[in-house]
């Protein structure tokens, strides 16, 4: 019996380990790039569904998503793609070509392919959502249709982390309470 | 096997007369008395505990989610990344104590075993929140549960396996429409050697009977749901009956000695099944439309086609070889078993005319009706015998709707069951009355 209590404590201790090391290696990732990656910023047009699992959000739809295809290259839906990016005089980022593997410099991001129609390609970023407090995602999409809003995006080595969400140049949160009625 | 309480009770009723009769001492009724009431008690304690401890756990954590919820939005990203990893270290240290000190006590192991899964899917979700994190519910949801499934056989936790089977219900739900579906099955089968340890160990025990209760609900919607694109969508009512048969024909197996009701779901939920999907074959309108997809040509598709044929194939198979296994004609498992058969026939028939799987089935729901009748009546059991009168009573109440008899009629009818009903019951009471009398 107290080996079999050994056993199982020893096949628990390496469930623990697993259990830990998936939360912690989303955390290790994404810390990296908010303290050391560059910032960008990208203009964005919200819907608001709901996740059942994760609680409210506000879905972010980019302006800039999407491309000349470069009809060499023969890609397709679903494939992961870097997109090379530049500012504009506002400052907002724009993407300007593609390459199938990851570049060795410049300013990228790694995307999917969302969609091919003729010659243009459609892009999906890697930061669809913003999570927020599950009475304000509704107020914030009312926000956004009569205002401008963007978005700021810590980005290292192509991998992006969506750091806060804009409402005329002010951080949602702060927007909301401004406009409380 | 779990000791009743009318075994019990009637033990309690012999003893006096095993003593009056010299068979055994009054000390012997004393101590006898005493084990059984006391190891019957012990039991009852344990599933009680069991059930309030899980229910503490869930509590506890729901709590602890929405007191850190009131006050997430101030706190800075570091603090919340902290508290999302503690819930879940915390689950985790509480879980491991309870398998080093009280691993011999199913309160404390089902516990923290549910606790910890609800926690590995708060931490998941905090810091998916927390780092606005993209993905689809699917990936979030199979992360979790394969996170959480090692519990069910490190703590022994039943719930654990129950939580898990319904979250992969919800996967399946999530992505019905993705060619993935099919792997719904695949993602069941680490739970496996869970069923068949307890099968074998104690297949009367309360907690892995609601499981068997859990799984076998779940497969329901999980059937359609998995076989959406199946190439014949004609077919789906026969995987059901297939299904339905196979569970009918498999609980004597399994529960041979059950001794309640509720500890036969093969049974009951393959018998309810059955008699469901007969009555909805017993009316046109389903007939109407599988008539209408058989002349459709076959929509194959690669990975579902061979899932889809390997499922309505092996309930088939799984069906024949249980009746060929009867050791001799057993007539009320054959009635239950041909269900598949005949819906088969009707397949094959109803483009010749519709009349002929309507007139099948119909049959079928009479000889079911009238079968649990005759076994109740033979076994003394008025509870089989008003099954089969409340299906013989359905079965003509939704004829007399799909008639155009007039209101009068029906009215005359319904009162005529009625009676029929109450008769039949007073005259099998009393001639079970004279029967015991008798003996």
């Amino acid at each position: 019996m107290k080996n079999k209590n050994h056993i199982l404590l020893g096949l628990f201790l390496i469930l623990v380990l697993i259990q830990l090391a998936i939360p912690l290696s989303m955390i290790a990732k994404r810390e990296q790039v908010l303290k050391t990656g560059q910032i960008f910023k990208f203009i964005t047009e919200p819907v608001d569904p709901y996740d059942v699992f994760r609680g409210r959000y506000v879905a972010l739809q980019i302006q800039k998503n999407r491309l000349k295809n470069p009809l060499s290259l023969g890609l397709k839906p679903q494939q992961n793609v870097y997109v090379h990016l530049k500012t504009d005089v506002q400052g907002f980022a724009y993407p300007t070509y593609l390459e199938r593997t990851s570049p060795l410099k410049g300013d990228y991001i790694k995307v999917t392919i969302a969609d091919i129609t003729g010659d243009d390609i459609l892009l999906k970023y890697p930061f669809d959502r913003y999570y927020m407090e599950e009475k304000m995602a509704p107020r914030a999409e009312d926000a956004y249709r009569s205002q401008n809003a963007y978005v700021t995006v810590r980005i290292l080595n192509g991998e992006a982390v969506l750091e806060n969400l804009f409402i005329e140049k002010t951080p949602i949160y702060e927007y909301l309470l401004k406009h409380q009625k | 096997m779990e000791k009743k309480q009318k075994h019990i009770d009637w033990l309690e009723q012999e003893l006096p007369n095993w003593v009056r009769r010299g068979l055994i001492t009054s000390e012997n009724a004393t101590t006898l008395k005493s084990h059984y009431r006391n190891s019957d008690g012990t039991e009852k304690r344990d599933h009680l505990l069991v059930i309030f401890s899980s229910l503490g756990a869930v509590l506890v954590g729901v709590g602890i989610i929405l007191l850190l919820a009131y006050n997430w939005r101030e706190m800075p990203r570091s603090t919340r990344t902290i508290l999302s990893m503690g819930l879940l270290c915390g689950a985790q240290g509480l879980a491991g104590w309870a398998l080093w000190k009280k691993y011999n006590n199913p309160g404390w192991r089902e516990g923290t075993s549910v606790f910890l899964t609800l926690a590995i899917g708060a931490s998941l979700a905090l810091i998916a929140q927390t780092y606005h994190i993209p993905g689809q519910l699917n990936t979030f949801l199979l992360t979790w549960m394969f996170l959480a499934l090692p519990l069910v056989y490190i703590m022994g936790s039943v719930l654990t396996a129950n939580l898990y089977m319904l979250g992969n219900l919800v996967w399946l739900i999530d992505s019905v429409e993705s060619p993935n579906a099919c792997l719904y099955w695949l993602y069941l089968m680490p739970l496996i050697p869970f069923f068949l340890h307890w099968k074998a160990k104690d297949p009367y025990k309360p907690a892995f009977i609601l499981s068997l209760w859990v799984l076998l609900f779940l497969f329901i919607p999980a059937l359609g749901m998995s076989l959406a694109d199946s190439f014949l969508p004609s077919f789906l009512p026969l995987v059901y009956l297939g299904f339905f048969s196979t569970l009918y024909l498999l609980d004597p197996y399994i529960h041979a000695q059950a001794s309640e009701s509720w500890q036969r779901p093969f049974h009951w939920i393959g018998s309810t099944g059955i008699v469901v999907l007969s009555f909805i074959l017993s009316t046109d309108w389903l007939w109407d439309e599988i008539s209408r997809q058989i002349s459709l040509p076959p929509d194959i598709g690669n990975f579902h086609l061979i899932v889809d044929g390997l499922l309505t194939g092996g309930f088939f198979m799984a069906t024949l070889l249980l009746l060929l296994r009867l050791k001799r004609p057993h007539y009320p498992l054959l009635l239950w078993g041909i269900a598949p058969i005949l819906g088969l026939l009707g397949q094959y028939t109803v483009s010749l005319n519709i009349i002929i799987p309507l007139l099948i089935f119909n049959i079928y729901i009479i000889s079911i009706g009238s079968s649990q009748i005759m076994e109740g009546i033979r076994n003394q059991r008025q509870g089989t015998v008003n099954n089969g009168l409340f299906i013989l009573s359905l079965l003509i109440f939704l004829r007399f709707i799909d008639s155009d008899l007039g209101l009068i009629a029906r009215g005359i009818a319904f009162v005529f069951i009625g009676c029929c009903f109450l008769i039949t019951n007073l005259w099998i009471i009393k001639s079970w009355r004279i029967k015991n009398n008798e003996e």
